[in-house]
């Protein structure tokens, strides 16, 4: 019982976690951009990710708010979280040639390992939370 | 059963109103009362320790001094950027900053990442 609770728990994090990353974004979005630009990709790709990743992020988290679309957005924060950790990394490993500045809120004030350990221990909670979602759907918290 | 969880959105909520409370000021247009405390410019990005800000563009174009408010390596478009609080760093992208986020340490000549590598 104590489990459900703690798993249950967790959804309700990440939700704070995608609501503050997203409407930090576009909040800012000025800035944003300008943190995208600055970025290892295509600088014509930045202004489509602006939008479209605050997007993406408060999707998921208006997908975890409902019993019924849960799983989906628990599969969702979970490739997010992937995605960036693995972009961390490759940040991290000097894959790129060179290194962009960190994102806004909070996250700006973290260095990129920070941001690595943070987003791998958010990664095992999407992870715990997806595996406990899938046992016992509907769970009470 | 419950179709819908209350606290999650209130979780939501409590998201955005940090984004909010924690969204950068914005400064105020008024560019002559704020050139002590402000500057513009546009960083390309920050060193392995965020000690320095490497600068993607012609510094004296800016009316900057070479070897005093920055200094390159080769290629000559990859420069530091020491801030000084008595010029106005403007670069038309119109992208505000704190002098406090700004590194104000000297010109350390040895310790430059190749690019290159």
């Amino acid at each position: 019982m104590q489990i459900h609770r703690l798993a249950g728990w967790i959804p309700a994090l990440l939700v704070l976690l995608f609501v503050y990353t997203g409407c930090s974004k576009l909040f800012d979005l000025d800035g944003w951009t300008h943190t995208l630009y600055n970025q290892p990709f295509p600088r014509s790709l930045a202004p489509f990710f602006a939008i479209a990743l605050p997007c993406i992020e408060l999707a998921t988290a208006a997908t975890l708010l409902a019993d019924r679309t849960r799983l989906i957005g628990l599969y969702s924060a979970l490739t997010l979280l992937t995605i960036f950790s693995l972009y961390i990394a490759a940040i991290l490993l000097n894959v790129f040639r060179k290194v962009p500045c960190s994102c806004g809120g909070i996250f700006r004030h973290l260095t990129w390992g920070q941001h690595l350990w943070l987003n791998l221990a958010l990664l095992i909670l999407a992870a715990t939370a997806l595996r406990h979602h899938s046992t016992y759907p509907y769970a009470k918290v | 059963m419950r179709k819908f969880k209350f606290h999650l959105l209130l979780f939501a909520l409590l998201g955005a109103g940090a984004a909010y409370t924690n969204k950068p000021d914005k400064p105020a247009p008024n560019k002559v009362t704020n050139k002590v405390t402000y500057h513009t410019y546009a960083f390309a990005f920050y060193n392995m320790n965020f000690t320095k800000i490497y600068y993607l563009m012609d510094l004296t174009e800016e009316g900057m001094v070479i070897g005093i408010d920055y200094d390159c390596q080769q290629p000559i478009s990859v420069c530091t950027f020491i801030a000084d609080i008595t010029r106005e760093h403007t670069d038309g992208t119109g992208n505000w900053f704190y002098v406090s986020d700004i590194p104000q340490s000297g010109i350390n000549y040895g310790t430059f990442i190749d690019f290159d590598d």
